[in-house]
């Protein structure tokens, strides 16, 4: 077995291009699949140097149900992660067994679907660059399984030409593949996509998100950017509150909405990341947006209809000044809570009501109170109930007579919910927005980054007369976070993306930089590269004057598609299949076929004689066949000895050897 | 790699069958070499239409990229797969005679192009492929591809394939010649008792003893195929010495005749194989020997160009 493994010149190159396909599926696939690989591995290597039995083929059956198992198992169920830790076993499985053709072939073709498995998780610029490494190595090691010899950096250089030939049809591939909006079916779940918020709240459930520092999406401003107080990114808007959590309720609910007529029109255009789930984010107060398929509901928030796996990117016009002014038919909305809880909390809000002149003094006094009262704002608020002092045992749905009574240490849900919940005890309608709120500059483009880390919840609370109109806690607590800068709002908190890393360190002014300019090529990327779609698809070919979306246009396209593919392919072959001039040999040739000739009539040429020895010797013996002999000849040791020919005598030889036809001496 | 034929593929050989067998020396070009997905090939563009599927479902950009990437990939490595055949020359074919049974070994000379080929595969059609690995720019190479024999006469070879799947293995080209060679193929020896018949020469009449003399240990000769096994020294052979043949005074120089008619068998092949054999241990012993096939007479003779006209005279014989 030693020898077969070792003498085996194929092995080490298709373990090493299944470890450069497999090492990126680490990140996504569960533990235990990772430690089941890694033993597999671990497996062949020694099997191979301490030249063990590699297993027979009961082994390896037992060994695909236990792979199953532990792929299905430790993914939860059917998920892409399942599969590819399933794909990423069976491939160590089939390493063992690669001594002949056909199996080593299979095991680097199934590489390829290792690497297309890495495309569903990540598809930034990175992921990308890491894509066409793999492509490049196993094209290389295909190619040395089809070669002889150990050679691989033979194989390299011909896997980079194959990769750069194959360029341009990629890219109009890429461009005239017909594109359908919104894909087909959908898509598996993947787990890794799950950031960012639900249409519930709970308490710290966006405390939990603080710490998170991927990108939520990426805006666009047509014109300056507003103030970081005016970045309110409305998500969802949350109307039903049961004692620990906030929910959307029903969907759809009364009216078309209603702003106010205002002016401050904001243009921008908003990337997206895959969150799972089917809301879509705008700048407060939404207009439109131009995503097909997504639907404004009367609370001003966007949905679409179905859940955003992928990247989507959208232009939207927004009124940030604007006011929502429609009430919702259903009368109860608003001011609903479930009775009897937090006593102490509607006491307060009853007794300022009382006071109060209007609802606007109501509000303030509230404000006041968060202000005036020993609140923090921090990350990691206690978790509630914590020793509950007002709050009866047993009941923890007194959670906000907890947090405004005892604790009062929250993030901005803790603050929302409880200002909510005060305006609704005292039969003032309000409502919680979770959204994101600020962003960050890029230095190198002109757009916003904004992370997870900036989510963020809000209220809003019915005026009469008015409307609709926002008031943010968190601000009479944590000023700054309007400012946008998290960091000195929140003590100890981390820095926002790479960033975090290299904080306090002399190197931070260096990585800064560095980090935006990442950032930057990242997004483009994904603006051009990875937004290109049906869209996009229809502005390239108006551009040349065919219209995709009248009756004859995809037709049109698909001819000029065609013919361009075809023209390629055509120039494809004469680059690639350019006659070499005609051989220098072909005189030899020529002169080959021309004894063998003679030979078959009895003539053979000794391998001493030369050309002129040659023509003596059958001239001596068949005189009669001296004018094509001498022809012949001396055409021949003119091409070969004499001054170089053009290639007309080249020809000419080949055709006059084609036409001699010696008789059998009678 | 031969068990892999598609009926276009016999469509094709058809085509060249109807052509005739061609003269060498040829190069391939263009007219002759067909290419078409190999059976991994055909797994590959699978797995592109289910992973492009996939893309067009997920919408994925990236998806998009890799398959269209990986096909422009595929397609490319056409041209490099053609090109690996395309421009190469099979000067001359010849092949040593060999008795039945054997392979027979048709040693095919090649001159690369101007371009080097890499692994070439070249068989005849469900013969063991032999493998060219490497042949530079204008180089020069034999080739001994085996072609199982099975009875005796002029053997024309079956269709001859060239043909590579370099680079990816997802594509092959190949080219089908019907080359104008053909091997000799002497009968098949069968041991037995060396029969000689009496001599048509009336003038001399020595020959119907048998060669079977148990006269003077002559000395050991270097075992030819056919000896006799009881009078191959085993004893030399253990010490390491080779094959060798014990020779006896009283047979060599001495004349033999053997006649189709006079051997007994149950047919004429059987008969024919038989006298294979004694040809060539009169020629082992270093008799005289002389052969009567019918009505074609071969006189006497000894050495290696008597031996070759005897034989092949006998694998002709009703050709």
């Amino acid at each position: 077995m030693k020898k077969e493994f070792f003498v085996d010149r194929h092995a080490l190159p298709i373990l090493s291009v299944i470890v450069v396909c497999t090492l990126p599926h680490f990140f996504n696939i569960s533990m235990w699949a990772v430690i089941a690989i890694l033993h597999m591995w671990g497996f062949t290597v020694a099997a191979a140097y301490f030249s063990w039995r590699l297993p027979g083929r009961m082994t390896r059956l037992i060994l695909v149900g236990i792979f199953f198992l532990i792929a299905m198992a430790t993914n939860e169920g059917f998920t892409i992660e399942a599969f590819v830790s399933l794909l990423a076993l069976m491939i160590c499985l089939k390493v063992l067994d690669i001594r002949n053709k056909g199996n080593r072939m299979t095991t680097v073709i199934l590489c390829y679907f290792l690497i297309v498995g890495t495309l569903f998780f990540d598809d930034s610029i990175y992921a990308t660059t890491y894509m066409l490494i793999s492509v490049l190595f196993t094209t290389a090691v295909l190619i040395h399984v089809n070669q002889p010899g150990h050679r691989i950096l033979g194989p390299l250089k011909l896997s980079a030409l194959l990769m750069v030939q194959a360029l341009p049809l990629m890219i109009l591939l890429f461009m005239l593949f017909p594109r359908i909006e919104g894909g087909g079916l959908g898509r598996a779940p993947i787990q890794a996509a799950q950031s960012g918020f639900s249409d519930r709240m709970g308490f710290g459930d966006i405390a939990n998100m603080a710490q998170n520092r991927e990108v939520a999406f990426r805006v666009e401003f047509d014109g300056d950017i507003p103030q970081q107080d005016q970045l309110y990114w409305r998500g969802v808007v949350l109307w039903d509150f049961d004692g620990h959590t906030w929910r959307r309720g029903g969907t759809q609910r009364g009216p078309s909405p209603r702003r106010s007529a205002t002016s401050g029109v904001v243009n921008y255009t908003l990337t997206l990341e895959p969150h799972n789930e089917h809301w879509l984010i705008t700048l407060d107060l939404p207009m439109r947006i131009s995503l097909p398929r997504s639907w404004l509901y009367d609370d001003f928030s966007y949905y679409r209809w179905r859940e955003i796996t992928q990247r989507v990117s959208y232009t939207g016009i927004s009124y940030p000044d604007s006011i929502d002014v429609v009430r919702g038919s259903l009368g109860k909305d608003g001011v609903n809570l479930p009775p009897e809880i937090n006593p102490r909390a509607r006491a307060l809000a009853v007794g300022w009501y009382e006071q109060s002149e209007d609802t606007r003094d109501y509000i303030n006094k509230a404000l006041a109170y968060f202000r005036e009262q020993p609140f923090l704002y921090t990350l990691n608020p206690p978790p509630l109930p914590a020793g509950a002092d007002g709050a009866v045992p047993g009941r923890p749905e007194n959670l906000v007579d907890v947090f405004l009574f005892e604790s009062r240490k929250g993030f901005c849900e803790h603050y929302a919910t409880a200002f909510a919940f005060l305006m609704r005890a005292a039969g003032v309608p309000a409502r919680v927005v979770v959204g994101y709120l600020g962003g960050v500059r890029n230095l190198y483009g002109e757009y916003l980054v904004v992370r997870q880390s900036q989510a963020h919840a809000w209220c809003e609370v019915w005026v009469d007369g008015k409307g609709w109109i926002r008031v943010d806690p968190t601000a009479a607590v944590a000023p700054d976070r309007l400012s946008g800068d998290i960091i000195g709002s929140v003590p100890d908190s981390e820095l926002i993306g790479l960033m975090a890393y290299f904080r306090g360190t002399p190197l931070e002014p260096f990585v800064e930089p560095i980090a935006g300019y990442l950032d930057f090529i990242n997004s483009r990327w994904n603006k051009w590269v990875m937004g290109y779609s049906a869209f996009e698809q229809v502005d390239l070919f108006s551009r040349f004057g065919i219209d995709l979306e009248s009756g004859a246009g995809p037709l049109k396209a698909l001819m000029i598609s065609l013919m361009i593919l075809a023209s390629m392919a055509l120039a494809a072959s004469i680059i690639l299949l350019r006659r070499q001039k005609p051989s220098q040999d072909q005189p030899a040739l020529s002169w080959i076929e021309f004894c063998q000739k003679l030979g078959r009539v009895g003539l053979e040429r000794n391998p001493g004689q030369g050309p002129i020895d040659y023509q003596r010797f059958v001239l001596r013996q068949r005189p009669e066949m001296g004018r094509q002999m001498h022809e012949i000849v001396d055409l021949y040791v003119q091409l070969r000895y004499g001054r170089s020919a053009g290639d007309k005598e080249v020809l000419s030889l080949q055709r006059m050897v084609k036409k001699f036809q010696p008789k059998q001496f009678s | 790699m031969s068990s892999f034929s598609l009926p276009i593929q016999r469509h094709i050989f058809n085509r060249i069958l109807a052509r005739g067998r061609i003269a060498l020396p040829v190069s391939l070009r263009h007219n002759r070499i067909y290419v078409f997905p190999s059976r991994h090939g055909f797994v590959f563009f699978t797995l592109l239409m289910a992973i492009l599927f996939g893309s067009i479902n997920h919408n994925n950009n990236l998806g998009f990229i890799f398959v269209f990437l990986l096909c422009g990939i595929g397609l490319v490595s056409i041209f490099y797969t053609y090109r690996n055949i395309s421009g190469l020359v099979l000067l001359s074919v010849k092949a040593p005679p060999v008795f039945a049974g054997q392979n027979a070994q048709f040693e095919i000379s090649l001159n690369a192009s101007g371009r080097s080929h890499q692994a070439l595969s070249i068989y005849f059609a469900d013969g063991k492929p032999m493998t060219v690995d490497h042949l530079p720019a204008r180089g020069k190479m034999v080739v001994s591809v085996p072609h199982e024999t099975v009875a005796r006469g002029m053997l024309a070879p079956r269709q001859l394939y060239v043909s590579t799947t370099y680079p990816l293995g997802l594509f092959r080209a190949w080219s089908v010649l019907f080359v104008d060679a053909s091997c000799l193929v002497y009968p098949k020896p069968i041991a037995g008792p060396m029969i000689t018949a009496r001599a048509w020469d009336q003038s001399e009449s020595a020959g119907d003893s048998g060669g079977e003399g148990v006269d003077d240990f002559a000395g050991l000769f270097a075992y030819q195929p056919g000896d006799p096994l009881q009078r191959v020294s085993w004893k030399s052979y253990s010490r390491g010495q080779g094959l060798l043949t014990k020779k006896f005074e009283g047979q060599v120089g001495k004349t033999v005749y053997f006649d189709l008619e006079a051997v007994g068998g149950p047919d004429v092949e059987f008969r024919i194989s038989r006298i294979c054999h004694m040809i060539l241990s009169a020629e082992a012993m270093h008799l005289s020997y002389g052969l009567k096939l019918g009505k074609r007479i071969l006189e006497p003779g000894q050495g290696a160009a008597h031996k070759r006209q005897c034989l092949r005279a006998l694998a002709l014989v009703g050709q």
